[in-house]
């Protein structure tokens, strides 16, 4: 089972350590995703589980978005820092990997066009558990009717989806049964999680020798 | 008032590492007190008391803990996720994860309790720092840098 983690610099985790964690939680291996307006994490040789180097784009504007991509074509995943509808359908367009919460921003961020889109281009979408593990209240309220529209649009449009914590440090790290526990609770079947943590990111993974085509 | 044995729920044990920074100052009381409200928050009154989740040992050191929820035996998910939902206690960040489940206290008690790593206070090119198991915590400036011997040596 794999996880999308952030780590240092941008927190106060060093990646070694987000890996240590997941091997202590049971993880296969973790996948970094820091920001891209962020220095570059600085990866050790030997880590207790592999730590994939990905990237999250994140990109005011579409033009801006496009160049970034076109700068990490190395790394082993791109993703997209999702949540605005032009960036959203930017993300799709230049064929990333993946799409981090693509509902969070304000609005509808992410309909039935883009999911449709996302499943023809093969882009992933995620399924952010962050803020029904990390906040209460109207909020989390609002995170868990966002997951189940993504989760209603992925069944229909065959998007596929990735479920994670976003941790941002080794202490936001959840272990993979609490996160099927807390999957579950809010919509997710066994096998579908079982997709978004294990298959899915190893087709991601996989993938990324096919150079990533940027459409002007 | 005691039930007879045959009346009595049965129960499971779940039992769970806790990660902190080494300056957390929380007790085994306001863990408990979280514990309630995130079950209360995420499911209401009548599924956190059907789930009844209580939080019966938190063994704490400097930067973690093993602790013990008591549960009705087939709530035992629930109670994952509700403590996967802790995320602070008394302003104190915390991570968890849960070790294993087992029937009896006892049980439980002679299986995990080594599974959590002990604390030892030691340095980091010259600053503060605390280490459990591979895990090496600093103090910087403005709070703590936590890696590990892969980033730190050996010391």
């Amino acid at each position: 089972m794999y996880e999308f983690v952030h780590a240092a610099p941008e927190t106060c985790a060093t990646p070694s350590r987000v890996a240590y964690t997941a091997a202590r939680a049971g993880y296969d291996a973790v996948i970094l995703r820091n920001h891209s307006d962020a220095d570059e994490a600085e990866v050790p040789d030997e880590t207790h589980v592999p730590v994939y180097e990905g990237v999250e784009v994140r990109a005011n504007n579409v033009e801006g978005l496009h160049e970034e991509v076109r700068r990490y074509e190395d790394a082993d995943i791109v993703a997209v820092h999702g949540g605005d509808e032009a960036i959203n359908r930017a993300a799709i367009d230049a064929g990333v990997d993946l799409i981090a919460h693509p509902s969070r921003g304000r609005g509808r961020s992410f309909d039935h066009v883009l999911a449709r889109k996302a499943a023809d281009e093969g882009v992933a979408v995620e399924l952010s558990l962050a803020s029904v593990l990390r906040s209460s209240g109207g909020e989390r309220v609002g995170a868990i009717r966002d997951i189940h529209e993504l989760l209603m649009l992925s069944r229909k449009y065959g998007t596929p989806f990735v479920v994670s914590a976003d941790p941002r440090d080794h202490l936001e790290l959840r272990a993979p049964r609490e996160l099927r526990a807390v999957a579950r609770l809010v919509g997710v079947e066994d096998d579908e999680f079982g997709r978004a943590t294990t298959e899915t990111p190893e087709r991601i993974l996989a993938d990324n020798d096919a150079p990533v085509e940027v459409v002007e | 008032m005691t039930l007879p044995k045959s009346l009595r729920q049965r129960r499971r044990y779940v039992f769970f590492e806790a990660e902190t920074f080494p300056d957390a100052s929380f007790c085994e009381h306001d863990l408990r007190r979280a514990l309630w409200f995130e079950a209360q928050n995420l499911y209401g009154d009548v599924t956190s008391a059907e789930t009844r989740a209580e939080l019966v040992e938190y063994d704490t050191e400097q930067g973690g803990g093993l602790g013990v929820i008591r549960c009705a035996h087939d709530r035992v998910d629930q109670t994952r996720a509700a403590l996967a939902c802790v995320d602070e206690v008394d302003g104190d960040r915390v991570g968890v994860r849960v070790l294993g489940v087992s029937g009896t206290l006892d049980a439980g008690l002679d299986k995990y309790s080594d599974a959590v790593p002990t604390t030892r206070a030691t340095t980091a090119d010259g600053d503060e720092a605390w280490e459990r198991g591979d895990a090496v915590d600093v103090r910087t400036d403005d709070g703590f840098m936590c890696g590990t011997h892969h980033d730190y040596g050996k010391e």
